[in-house]
């Protein structure tokens, strides 16, 4: 039987916490295997205090992965030892809330939540943090739900050496 | 401070050593010379005039610690002035940027006009000022020089600065043939990125030219970038990035120091019709000849324009600059730059080889940034108070090289490897004499009052 309104929620709600703990608890294949094969990612940047770009194929970007092979760049990179700004890996803990869903399709729908991301970073014995807004379009396949494309938009965008998957 | 407190941090013996002592790294008083007579004393760059595009266009940025407003005037003549009122000195202008006629404070609302006038004082018939204050001058106190040289916006809050191009010295070639990569010039494309670490401004200055950090500090770049491709062909599918690769076994490569304070590195490019350019090598060489095409296409360069901006076009293209906050912070800003019209598929391999590379959200920037930061950690180790730039002292060569008689400049000196360090001696020099020289002028002037 079809998830009904309430259970659909609670499933998309399910999948964006799930992201995150697959995140802070550093389970990184889980978290690629939550995405489509050609799910984008896409952390567009700002050019003016209300000026957000949008088209990642004109305009750089924050990071932008047009599949999922881009992103497992990211997760080859954080796996490998051989970068200094993943040597000591901070800790890093996502809260996600004010999650929405809407647009449901029989194939599809989308959510919404806010984000902060704390940052733990061990050399500087300090933490920073990152705040803003995911856009999900997730896809259903029977009553199992997977990432389509994620947006994310961050709001304080003056980056303290570092911005990566793991910490927006 | 004395020239003489300065002196001795720098020993400058040619053909022996060349050494920094590292409290230049550290100190707060030499910090606040390198404000006050490199950042606040001399030529530094703004921005490209793609932010600046039509008369009464305006930007409000910063000069090392003081605020201004650049605004675009007709055609290619640029002013600035200090962003502060000349009534209680509120900010003037508070947006980032934009098009205006007037200004209005917004604290008292005096109206200043985009050439700095003051043209209305608020009630000033209800003033009862003292005589002749109306005849006093409260304009806008303006920038000294704001110039551009082919896009590229300079200023200087020095009145007694050189002319523009006789600071940008053989440096200039290379924005030119920066500016030249497409007939129509260049264009700062949408999105920017800005980031902060905390170490020294001068770290960031030495970085960009260094060629010997490469394959240390971005082993999981370049090694991602074999993977890749060795994934993309074992399926038989596209690398979608193509990373540029740096080989300096078998190809030319060397440094320069151009003189200033600038200096450069290159290395030809084994993948160079990877590039966004190369993908138009045919094109590009018939418009601008053979030599030209393989210094514009098929060549890195890496070009520290001093102080403050570098001249990136290798990997991907980029224009990075910096304001120094604190002598253990600086803020940089980093924008991609392209040749105007280039094909829909150049932009987007351009694009992505960028995101790729560069910014603090991209795979190989964070990782400078961190070196910079544990250096200015190891540079509070006291006693281990030296380094030398001795790497390649061996085999410097003044003048020009062949490389260099070729291209038509004129350099300090040359040297035949991209990993030399020799190329430093040319900045610090210049560093220790600008600083030198602002203390003299401190001191004229303080005596002279
Ligand atoms: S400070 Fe600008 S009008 Fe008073
Ligand atoms: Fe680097």
């Amino acid at each position: 039987m079809a998830l009904d309104a309430a259970q659909l929620k609670e499933a998309a709600t399910e999948l964006l916490l799930e992201e995150a703990d697959t995140i802070d608890q550093r389970r990184w294949d889980d978290w690629l295997a939550l995405f489509e094969e050609d799910a984008t990612y896409y952390a567009p940047a700002w050019e003016g205090d209300d000026d957000l770009t949008s088209d990642p194929h004109q305009e750089i970007s924050l990071i932008f992965c047009g599949n999922r092979e881009r992103m497992w760049d990211r997760v080859w990179r954080i796996k490998s030892n051989l970068s200094s700004s993943l040597a000591r890996m901070p800790r890093t803990c996502h809260l996600v809330t004010n999650i929405r869903v809407s647009d449901v399709s029989n194939s599809a729908l989308k959510a919404t939540a806010n984000f902060r991301t704390e940052t733990f970073k061990h050399e500087e014995k300090d933490s920073t943090a990152f705040f803003g807004r995911y856009l999900y379009d997730l896809k259903r396949t029977g009553d199992q739900l997977t990432i389509q494309n994620k947006k994310i938009i961050v709001y304080n965008d003056i980056i303290p050496r570092q911005m990566d998957i793991f910490n927006i | 401070m004395q020239p003489e407190d300065l002196n001795w941090r720098i020993k400058d013996e040619p053909g022996e050593t060349f050494r920094v002592h590292r409290s230049i790294y550290t100190d707060e008083e030499i910090f606040e010379l390198e404000m006050s007579h490199i950042y606040e004393g001399g030529w530094i760059y703004i921005d490209h005039e793609t932010h600046l595009q039509k008369e009464n266009d305006y930007i409000t940025t910063f000069i090392g610690r003081q605020p201004v407003i650049i605004v675009r005037g007709k055609g290619d003549d640029y002013r600035g002035y200090i962003n502060a009122c000349s009534h209680r000195g509120a900010k003037v202008c508070r947006q980032a940027s934009g098009n205006a006629k007037n200004f209005v404070c917004p604290y008292h609302g005096w109206v200043y006009n985009s050439s700095g006038k003051l043209l209305d004082i608020k009630d000033k018939d209800r003033g009862g000022f003292p005589e002749g204050y109306l005849d006093r001058d409260y304009d806008l106190v303006p920038v000294p020089h704001v110039q551009a040289h082919h896009g590229f916006i300079f200023a200087s809050l020095n009145p007694n600065s050189p002319p523009l191009l006789e600071h940008l010295g053989e440096s200039a070639r290379f924005i030119e043939m920066f500016a030249n990569e497409s007939k129509d010039g260049l264009e700062v494309l949408r999105g920017r990125s800005t980031y902060t670490h905390r170490g020294n401004w001068k770290m960031q200055a030495e970085n960009g030219v260094d060629g010997y950090h490469v394959d240390v500090v971005h082993a999981s770049y370049f090694r991602l970038a074999a993977e890749r491709a060795k994934l993309a062909a074992a399926a038989k599918g596209e690398d979608g990035v193509k990373a540029i690769q740096v080989n300096l076994t078998d190809t030319d490569n060397g440094n320069y120091d151009l003189g200033n304070g600038h200096v450069m590195i290159w290395t030809d490019i084994p993948n160079y019709r990877d590039r966004a350019l190369g993908m138009q090598y045919d094109t590009l060489e018939e418009r601008v000849g053979k030599l030209e095409a393989k210094w514009m296409a098929g060549r890195l360069r890496q070009v520290l324009i001093y102080p403050n901006l570098i001249l990136f076009d290798g990997i991907s293209t980029q224009l990075r600059s910096w304001n120094p906050i604190a002598v253990d912070k600086t803020e940089v800003y980093a924008v991609c730059v392209a040749p105007k019209g280039e094909p829909e598929e150049a932009r987007e391999r351009r694009i992505r080889q960028y995101e790729d590379f560069y910014g603090a959200s991209g795979i190989a920037t964070p990782d400078d940034l961190t070196e910079f930061d544990a250096c200015q950690d190891g540079y509070n180790g006291r006693l281990a108070e030296w380094h030398d730039f001795d790497r390649g002292m061996g085999r410097l060569h003044l003048g020009a090289d062949k490389f260099a008689e070729e291209v038509g400049i004129t350099p300090v000196s040359s040297a035949s490897d991209f990993a030399d360090e020799a190329l430093y001696h040319g900045e610090y020099r210049h560093w220790l004499e600008t600083l030198t020289k602002g203390i003299q002028a401190e001191q004229e002037t303080a005596h002279g009052a």
